[in-house]
């Protein structure tokens, strides 16, 4: 069964000069479900950020496809070509993916209309507004709401920097690389409140990590190094490559 | 524990019969080089002989034939018995080489099989590399369930559930750590790979047509 | 002998708006030696490019000194302090040129305020050269692979023929062989050059071969004191790659 966000043997490389060529991903492959968290364990400059970007279809791969709720996100069905969600309009309704970055705001304005102007071409202000206030809620960060960023710890910055991505009320939320800078508490805090999210709206959930502390309220664990993903499948009824799949299987697993 | 000093003694015997096969030696000196391709503490003194008396009894070592003095180690004015592999020692050892790494991955094991792999081969050895890879990220994936459900036990003190989070994070370091080794060392012979590719490609527009 | 770096109980704390403060470095101490490589290991956002910063002479403690070479850094003029600087300390980062010229133009230009043209470009190209780099020499920045660029960075940092070499987190993006190579380069320009070398490595990754790890963390540096001259298997662990120049 394909998952809600697909990616199927996806290559990705981009030249360096005349002399190298460097490979972002080679061949990929992956599902994220509803109601799940997928994270990807990865180092520096392994191609987490052009793996979100692929995936939320802002870019496109030299080979391979992507997929939401099964159908390709760069088709051409039409004479240019057009991504699933995005209308050309003006209005936009929610588009179903959301890309969450550790970004800082350009203008340095009360957090909550920081969140609420993007909303503004689809609502009225006051609506925009009072989305931007419920999002600041359900992630725990409503006290932030009047504050500026540059207030802000670093923990309520990924709390916002959350919030904004669930304010369009994404299918999917995708986050890059969110809890680099954050201690142990905050990067426990980020991970349970995805993972919960994720829970109570269905949302398919993939963040990429820098290491293995923010991977412990993600369903499975995949890593990416070299162009290669590894990321066991979601069913176990799924043909296991090899035997060392079943051996392992501890109880409430 | 037991499990784990019991893993490590497994294999120190394939390390010994590596060794043998690439240089018969007497246990004294096998300790030595031991510690020199596997670079820690990770066998204790003694665990050379111990690993010999193991393979002595499934033959696939045997005394060296000892004919000329040369043979003859003589440390401390003693003399040691030299060891040699048997051919089915060396069956053995290939096959085990070969064989994917057991899960839960051991360390000691992987590091043997890489210590000792010879310079032929590399997909086989990537191969392995990557099964242990995935299986970390399994092991992970369990031990962050183990974790959730301590901490979502309910009743815990704020500290005791600081203290959760300690412990939690020490082990999610561990399994980081290995993996990011496991990476790193995937990309190496994968790159080390296509080098020999490379080359051999370049040999063989160079050797003349028949 | 007198350690080439001294900083005594230095700290600096930032403000982050009206609410917070950030301590990123507290009553931090450390000593360099001449002919010794220190690392300091830290993981992301912990101070190790301010620590660096304040090393280099460009940010100022809030409390704390600075001695290098025997001077107070903070108790000379502008002017004297960049003069000190800029000869003295090479800095080694992988951070892409301002200028798009090629590799070797770009590590000369910088050598031009003291050197004329054609030693600049001779020690330029030496420095290349001892990194193993000269085959760069024409390319540009953006043509050369992550390796090369690590290299590029060690040539622009040594090819002032410092007293002390600052690398700021060299090896991140690269492979094992690579991360070997620099260590070794490292090391050997430590212990054949006389240089202190000051290396900030992330967390991840095997730090580089030196002759004492630091740790940075909540704005603290954990660091053993130099070995004494006469005691030389103390820290020696088996299996350890060092470079000793007598051994």
């Amino acid at each position: 069964m394909e998952g809600l966000l697909a990616l199927r043997d996806v290559w990705l490389s981009y030249p360096r000069g005349r002399r190298h060529v460097v490979r972002v991903l080679m061949d990929v492959s992956l599902d994220v479900y509803a109601g799940e968290v997928v994270a990807v364990l990865a180092q520096r400059a392994q191609g987490k950020t052009s793996l979100l970007r692929i995936a939320a279809g802002m870019e496109r791969p030299d080979r391979g496809s992507v997929l939401f709720e099964g159908r390709d996100m760069w088709r051409a069905d039409d004479s240019r070509r057009r991504r699933v969600g995005r209308r050309r309009r003006t209005r936009s309704p929610s588009v179903p993916i959301a890309l969450v970055r550790p970004t800082s705001p350009d203008v340095d304005v009360p957090v909550v209309e920081g969140i609420a102007l993007p909303l503004t071409g689809a609502h009225r202000g006051r609506q925009a507004r009072e989305l931007a206030a419920r999002a600041l809620e359900e992630v725990g960060a409503g006290e932030c709401a009047s504050r500026r960023w540059s207030d802000l710890s670093d923990g309520e910055r990924a709390r916002v920097a959350i919030a904004q991505g669930i304010s369009r009320d994404p299918r999917v939320l995708l986050v890059d690389d969110l809890t680099a800078t954050l201690g142990l508490g905050d990067t426990e805090d980020v991970a349970m409140l995805l993972h919960s999210l994720a829970a109570a709206r269905e949302l398919g959930v993939l963040v990429s990590v820098g290491d293995a502390q923010a991977t412990r309220w993600s369903e499975r664990v995949a890593t990416l190094a070299g162009g290669a993903l590894m990321l066991e499948p979601a069913r176990p009824a799924a043909p296991a490559a090899s035997a060392y799949l079943n051996v392992v299987d501890f109880p409430g697993g | 524990m037991a499990s784990t000093v019991q893993q490590s003694e497994m294999s120190a015997g394939e390390i010994v019969l590596g060794l043998l096969i690439e240089q018969p030696d007497t246990c004294y000196h096998l300790d030595k080089r031991i510690a020199e391709r596997l670079g820690s503490a990770q066998f204790s003194r003694g665990a050379a002989s111990r690993a010999v008396e193991r393979l002595l009894e499934r033959r696939f070592v045997r005394p060296a034939d000892v004919e000329e003095p040369a043979a003859l180690r003589v440390v401390g004015g003693r003399k040691k018995t030299v060891y040699e592999a048997t051919p089915s020692g060396v069956d053995h050892f290939e096959r085990w080489l070969r064989a994917s790494t057991q899960t839960p991955p051991v360390r000691e094991e992987l590091h043997a099989k890489i210590a000792l792999w010879g310079p032929t081969e590399l997909p086989r050895l990537i191969e392995i590399v990557r099964e242990a890879e995935l299986a970390c990220t399994l092991q992970l994936r369990d031990a962050n369930r183990g974790m959730r459900a301590d901490r979502q036990a309910g009743d815990a003190s704020e500290w005791e559930r600081t203290m959760q989070l300690i412990v939690s994070a020490g082990e999610a370091t561990w399994w980081d750590a290995r993996i990011k080794w496991l990476q790193d060392v995937r990309m190496y012979l994968e790159r080390e790979h296509s080098r020999q590719q490379v080359e051999a490609g370049s040999r063989r527009t160079r050797a003349p047509a028949r | 002998m007198d350690p080439v770096l001294s900083l005594r109980e230095v700290s600096l704390s930032f403000p982050r708006g009206r609410r917070h403060v950030v301590r990123v470095l507290a009553d931090v101490s450390l000593e360099v030696y001449a002919g010794e490589s220190v690392t300091v290991l830290a993981q992301r956002a912990q101070g190790k490019t301010s620590l660096l910063r304040v090393v280099a002479g460009m940010e100022r403690p809030d409390r704390g000194s600075v001695v290098f070479a025997g001077e107070d850094l903070w108790r000379l003029s502008d002017r004297r302090r960049s003069r000190l600087l800029g000869s003295e300390i090479g800095v080694v980062e992988l951070a892409a040129p301002q200028l798009d010229v090629p590799v070797l133009t770009g590590v000369a230009l910088p050598l031009l305020d003291r050197h004329g043209r054609r030693d600049a470009y001779a020690r330029a190209k030496r420095a290349l050269a001892h990194v193993g780099a000269s085959e760069c020499a024409r390319q540009h920045w953006g043509a050369l692979a992550d390796s090369e660029r690590a290299l590029v960075a060690l040539a622009h940092g040594i090819a002032r023929e410092p007293r002390l070499l600052l690398v700021d987190d060299l090896a991140t993006t690269l492979g094992i062989e690579e991360r070997a190579d620099i260590a070794e380069l490292l090391g050997a320009l430590a212990v054949e050059r006389g240089i202190a070398v000051l290396v900030c490595a992330g967390g991840s990754g095997p730090e580089p071969s030196s002759d004492r790890v630091a740790s940075l963390g909540g704005g603290r540096l954990l660091v053993a004191p130099p070995a004494p001259a006469e005691a030389t298997n103390v820290l020696d662990f088996p299996g350890e790659h060092r470079r000793r120049a007598s051994s």
